[in-house]
């Protein structure tokens, strides 16, 4: 049987810690008395320091503490929360990741200079007990009030807590401490040998203990974990007679309790015998049976058994495609019928992959709370990061090369585009600058857009610069998108002084080339005092895409299916016309088409009846001469080679059934090459 | 006793008997079993055990119940396993077989 590994798990795990606590952290620089979101991160640092020492990240689990005790001292109303220490338990942060991806790398005496930093940031704070809320006190039963109380404490915790790093030993030690205890563990859950997962918890645990302890104190113990784990607590007045007054959920307020007892029930019960009137007050066990099947229903998979899969399918796609080309030549009923069948299931196993493979562009956008956060400190500059449309759904690979160039245009927007609160002021703006990340689906793209309200792109400056760097002759006659594609040149930059943001002039074309790359594409729009809009036109998937097969002279291409938005005859008559125009008009509204023929060169006489397929990207549209519809078509994208890296009319390329290539058509390309031609014949008259 | 330790595979345990290295202890275990032999754990002195290692052994200990095989300690628990053992509950609610397993205790008839 094959085992995860267990420190991959637990980098893992760390990963989501950390996007957790930077979450906290980030939430809290705009409500620093938040004290949910001040438990939160608490939690996560303590849960980070403990996976690590029990992984043997010995350096990361000695360095959290201190940032853990620190954060312990807010949540006590010790200290307050300060943007100074906020800053640096981010800071301290990185070093903690650094600390989990390279354990055994000399990091020099950066953790000692960052928890000087934390010191300081902890040690300048006044306390603040009289604003932090102080922690909430259930109401417990009278019996308290005289001394010592007896609780009947029943808990499991989730599977994977020894993994994350939960010690259940803790717990029960913790609870000793609080006074006489009897534990006793639940072995019934573990399963045999041949099914169980080692690394996965099956124990429970009945305590009872008589402490003079409050309530609080008992759910103190379980901080870290009452999220995710199963707990009833209750007070015995007299052993085994216990009467529950009712069930509430943790942050809830406690119903008024009677002398005779309390019972704080939070979640769902655990398996154990327990009163028949205590039963009464739980859930339902169905609820708690969906709870657990819905739990059981998530599974983690490594990223690369997803591609490998991707690969598969893609294979098994064009083995398909070459069946179907087979059977549509053969007579045989059964094996057409078998062909169909199969052609059905590979196109349903496709796009349950496709959708396997999409992840919300929300999990590309929170970095960027960070990258904001970081920035406006070391500028000057008040930023407010807007965010829109984080649950649009892209494929994972997009999303991941996606990253850097977002990161490049978002330090560009701050560094060149936003003022600062001076220049704000004067400009009778708001002080703070505003940058808004946005994504939405059009048609078989995502569009995403950064946009900010500075001071936009000085196209002057932008003209001098390609001038005297050579990009254009001087007094050239340049579009205005012509001439705000500039910045996307290599080695351009406007910046008056380089910073360690921008003006290096690297970055905005890789930019490009990195959009590109994708099959996409970047507009920019800017407003001169108003501010600039970078858009980035991305496929949905770099996988598989449903085409449309064409053939042009002898040759055969596909154009994605989800930029066609109509088919069209043109006539020998019809096109023997519109020689010298190049459009045609389409309810009442003009649309440039090309000549693929041409475009190709393929020296064929056109068909008799050629077709205009017309496609579009956004608002933009084209039509595209075709000799021939052949039909639908599932086209796995294979990269083109080097060798054809620069040819801009093609995206990609696909295997057919006969074993013959297909090029992919470059649908942002031809549309936009469609356009320049329609600007021509306008401005020529 | 080397005759009643000759029926039995014995299996030599880490020193390190963690959720760390638990995966691969339980192959060990797993396969010794699976291929129809009784097994003899032999943990070295001094051993660092968690909670996933007695886990694991009531795991199997449930495994050879359904089987014609056998699981035996070659000693009593000591040191961190008993540690474990008192700290989580375990001994509170041993049965006789428990403690003739884990601490070579025989019932007094």
């Amino acid at each position: 049987m094959s085992m995860p590994d267990p420190i991959a798990v637990f980098r893992t795990e760390a990963a989501e810690l950390f996007e957790q606590i930077e979450s906290g952290l980030l939430d809290l620089t705009h409500r620093l008395n938040d004290k949910d979101q001040i438990d939160a991160v608490f939690r996560g640092l303590h849960t980070l320091k403990g996976s690590g020492a029990m992984f043997g990240f010995d350096a990361l689990a000695a360095f959290t503490h201190h940032c853990e005790t620190a954060f312990d001292r807010v949540r006590k109303g010790e200290k307050p929360a300060t943007s100074e220490l906020i800053a640096a338990v981010l800071a301290a942060q990185d070093h903690m990741r650094a600390l989990v991806d390279r354990p055994t790398d000399d990091h020099g005496n950066i953790g000692e200079i960052l928890l000087a930093q934390l010191q300081r940031a902890v040690e300048g704070g006044a306390p603040v007990t009289a604003i932090v809320e102080q922690p909430i006190t259930l109401p417990v039963a009278a019996a308290t009030k005289g001394g010592a109380n007896t609780w009947r404490i029943r808990f499991s915790l989730p599977v994977n807590s020894m993994v994350n790093g939960t010690n259940p030993l803790g717990l029960l030690d913790e609870l000793r401490d609080l006074g006489e205890c009897r534990i006793a563990v639940n072995t019934s859950a573990i399963p045999s040998l041949d099914v169980i997962v080692p690394t996965d918890l099956h124990l429970s645990w009945d305590v009872t203990l008589t402490t003079d302890q409050p309530r609080s104190a008992i759910d103190d113990v379980f901080i870290f974990v009452l999220d995710d784990m199963q707990l009833e607590v209750e007070t015995l007045a007299d052993e085994g007679t216990a009467e529950p007054l009712a069930s509430i959920q943790p942050e809830a307020p406690a119903p008024v309790a009677t002398p005779a007892a309390a019972v704080v029930a939070v979640v769902a019960p655990i398996p154990v015998p327990v009163p028949a009137s205590v039963a009464n007050e739980r859930e339902a066990p169905g609820n708690s049976d969906a709870r657990q099947a819905k739990a059981a229903e998530n599974v983690r998979v490594p990223a690369e058994r997803l591609d490998e899969l991707m690969d598969r399918v893609g294979e098994l796609v064009i083995a398909q495609s070459r069946l179907r080309q087979l059977a549509s030549t053969s007579m045989d009923i059964q094996l057409r019928s078998v062909s169909e069948e199969i052609e059905r299931l590979s196109g349903e196993l496709r796009d349950t992959m496709m959708v396997l493979r999409m992840v919300p562009v929300g999990s590309l956008f929170g970095r960027f709370r960070r990258l904001v956060h970081d920035l406006a400190r070391e500028t000057g500059k008040v930023i407010e990061l807007v965010t829109e449309g984080e649950t649009t759904e892209v494929d994972k690979t997009v999303i991941e090369r996606l990253a850097d160039p977002l990161v490049h245009l978002v330090r560009n927007s701050i560094d060149h585009g936003l003022e600062t609160p001076d220049e704000r002021r004067a400009a009778g703006k708001e002080e703070a600058g505003k940058i808004m990340l946005s994504a939405r689906q059009a048609g078989g793209e995502v569009i995403i857009t950064i946009k900010d309200d500075g001071r936009g792109i000085n196209r002057e400056r932008v003209r001098a610069k390609a001038e005297s760097s050579g990009l254009i002759q001087p007094g050239a006659a340049l579009s205005d998108q012509d001439l705000l594609q500039l910045i996307f040149a290599p080695g351009f930059s406007t910046a008056a002084q380089v910073t360690n943001l921008s003006g290096r002039g690297v970055g905005m074309d890789v930019v490009k080339k990195t959009v590109e790359a994708l099959r996409g594409a970047i507009d920019v729009t800017s407003r001169n005092g108003e501010g600039s809009e970078v858009s980035l036109r991305i496929p949905l998937t770099l996988a598989i895409i449903d085409g449309l097969l064409v053939r042009v002279g002898t040759g055969r291409y596909v154009i994605p299916l989800s930029a066609v938005e109509e088919c069209l005859e043109l006539s020998l008559e019809e096109d023997l016309r519109s020689r010298g125009r190049s459009f045609i008009s389409l309810r009442d509204s003009l649309v440039p088409f090309l000549r693929l023929r041409d475009l190709f060169r393929t020296g064929t006489k056109p068909d008799a009846h050629q077709k205009v397929v017309v496609i579009s990207t956004g608002t933009e549209r084209v039509g595209m001469v075709v000799d021939q519809i052949i039909g639908d078509h599932q086209t796995v994208i294979k990269s083109m080679s080097k060798l054809h890296h620069d040819v801009a009319t093609f995206s990609g390329a696909t295997i057919l059934g006969d074993g013959s290539v297909a090029l992919i058509l470059d649908v942002a390309h031809l549309v936009a090459a469609g356009q320049q031609q329609e600007a021509q014949v306008r401005a020529a008259g | 006793m080397d005759a009643v330790f000759n029926e039995y595979d014995l299996v030599d345990l880490p020193d390190k008997l963690n959720i760390r290295n638990i995966s691969s202890i339980h192959e060990a275990i797993f396969a010794k079993l699976k291929s129809g032999k009784s097994i003899l754990i032999s943990i070295p002195e001094g051993a660092e055990a968690d909670l996933s290692f007695i886990q694991l052994i009531e795991s199997a200990r449930i495994q050879v119940k359904s089987s014609s095989t056998h699981i035996l300690m070659s000693n009593p628990a000591t040191g961190s396993v008993l540690d474990i053992l008192e700290r989580g509950g375990f001994r509170e609610v041993f049965s006789a077989e428990d403690k003739k397993f884990w601490l070579h205790q025989e019932a007094i008839q």
